[in-house]
């Protein structure tokens, strides 16, 4: 009886940790990975791979124009083709050390919905502080033609 | 014990009138043919080129024969490659803007070196070019004048299943509905665009079937038709995805008929379990769970080789693949009689929207993780009389 009442509430706990939406989802991935991260970052845009080809969002045509500034860190998740992704967005860019392409999907979070949007995360001392929709940063960093 | 019958007979008659399409020929057919994978082309691709192409066009007529032309948006460009030698031939690049500027090409049809239309999609012009990228003539497609609260004519989609085809002097396009609305009729949203364009003259056929009305079919993609053409008898062949016939249109006569060429594998097509407003709001992840939990049917193409017609198809996502549907084909003959039907291989991901015949059968894209290969699977059907 003890040993039921152990796993069951075991399970619970297990249960209890999942995330529940998409922002604890993005969140915890974000938290852990900034964890071990060298660089401070003060944002970071998750791009999420349409597989449209011949497509380029909004949020690319900001990494293409922002890749080099360094307090963001732009991760490219389900990405269908890296050569196609590399063709549009500039090898170069992609090699950057402020660039991570999510090869695992780690940050893919395919039971919510929300995960096919890119999203912004404000960052203070290595902890999301804010999600944000991907335009937030226009804000600040203008378009620039 | 009257209120448990009567209760019962009311959800059984709820559960009947299920929104669906039934395959009338459901195992009423016999199926004569096999379907074999006989060979597997890899073609090199240069840096410029990734393997997600969204449009070609194979050609092989009078001396220019076993050509593929893909198109590379990334550069603006139409490349030429000799498909039995598995080689890169040239690409014609073209400007964006100025004299000989097309803009952004969706989609193209060559027809011989001075002979090249290529379509914009989003000034809806076509342009005729050459293949050293001087535009000879451009025009745009006289959509303008229709009362879309009245007739919603599909604007052409180019890729390569919904190709843009030069046949007689006219160009034929495909396009879908995006929306779904109660205003659709039976008469007022056709999907095939028939241009003249010495006459500037455009002309519209095949409307959406009556399932299209009367169900919610999840909106845009989802229910694109795919089209392909018999030159000889100037027949325009369309594929709705949630309809088990095809529906030949002939540009001479003007008329539509409809044939069989639904799969064994299909029994019905339940729609998506929205009802229709003027204006759907339609949730993109409940849409998308739907489609791929669906069967549906996909391209159509025509084998001039041996006077055969191709019809692929789609079943739901299978447990632990959630990355491609199975793929099967049906196969028709010269008469659109039905033939047989396979499945597909399971285990590598058949990028079937580039699809194509040549003399050796039919080939298929494959996706693989070789980022500077374009793949194609080539299968041959054999026929048991």
């Amino acid at each position: 009886m003890n040993k039921a009442i152990f796993y069951i509430l075991g399970l619970l706990l297990f249960i209890g940790c999942q995330p529940t939406s998409f922002e604890q989802a993005v969140k915890k991935g974000f938290d852990n990975y900034l964890d071990t991260a060298a660089v401070r970052y003060q944002y970071i845009m998750l791009i999420p791979n349409s597989g449209c080809t011949g497509c380029i969002s909004d949020a690319e045509y900001f990494f293409k124009e922002y890749n080099d500034h360094e307090e963001i860190l732009f991760i490219f998740t389900r990405v269908i083709s890296k050569k196609d992704l590399r063709i549009r967005l500039g090898k170069d860019n992609l090699q950057r050390k402020n660039v991570l392409i999510d090869n695992d999907n780690k940050f893919y979070f395919e039971k919510f919905q929300e995960s096919i949007y890119p999203i912004v995360a404000v960052i203070k001392d290595k902890k999301v502080v804010a999600l944000k929709d991907h335009v937030f940063l226009r804000e600040k960093y203008p378009p620039k033609d | 014990m009257k209120k448990i019958i009567f209760l019962s007979a009311i959800i059984f008659c709820i559960s009947c009138n299920k929104e669906t399409v039934k395959n009338e020929q459901w195992n009423k057919v016999e199926n004569r043919c096999t379907i074999e994978l006989k060979a597997k082309v890899d073609i090199p691709i240069d840096d410029e080129t990734s393997a997600l192409i969204p449009y070609m066009q194979y050609f092989d007529e009078n001396t220019v024969t076993d050509m593929l032309l893909t198109l590379n948006t990334h550069n603006n460009s139409i490349y030429f490659f000799d498909y039995a030698r598995k080689e890169f031939i040239k690409k014609i690049m073209y400007e964006k803007e100025g004299n000989n500027g097309v803009g952004e090409i969706q989609g193209f049809n060559y027809l011989n070196p001075d002979s090249i239309f290529v379509y914009n999609y989003w000034g809806m012009t076509i342009y005729l070019t050459n293949d050293r990228s001087v535009v000879n003539w451009k025009r745009r497609l006289p959509m303008d004048g229709f009362n879309r609260a009245e007739f919603m004519p599909a604007y052409p989609w180019l890729q390569t299943n919904s190709p843009m085809i030069y046949l007689d002097k006219e160009l034929v396009f495909g396009g879908f509905m995006g929306a779904e609305t109660t205003a659709q009729t039976i008469t007022n949203s056709p999907v095939t665009t028939i241009y003249d364009f010495q006459k500037d003259t455009i002309f519209f056929a095949n409307n959406y079937p009556e399932q299209y009305i009367k169900y919610n079919w999840g909106g845009g993609f989802f229910k694109m038709p795919y089209f392909d053409v018999n030159k000889d008898k100037k027949n325009v062949i369309v594929s709705f995805p949630q309809d088990h016939n095809i529906y030949v249109y002939s540009l001479d006569s003007r008329e539509q008929r409809k044939f069989y060429a639904g799969s064994s594998m299909i029994p019905e097509i339940k729609a998506f379990d929205q009802k229709k407003e003027l204006k759907t709001q339609l949730d993109d992840n409940r849409t998308k769970r739907w489609f791929f939990s669906t069967p549906s049917y996909r391209n159509i193409i025509y084998d001039k080789y041996r006077d055969l017609y191709y019809r692929l198809f789609c079943l739901p996502l299978k447990e632990g693949n959630d990355k491609w549907q199975p793929l099967g084909l049906i196969v028709l003959d010269g008469n659109f009689n039905y033939v047989g039907e396979g499945l597909l291989p399971e285990d590598v991901n058949l990028r079937y929207s580039n699809s194509f015949v040549s003399k050796e059968g039919l080939n298929i894209q494959v996706m693989t993780d070789n980022d500077d290969l374009m793949t194609f699977y080539q299968f041959k059907v054999d026929i048991h009389e």
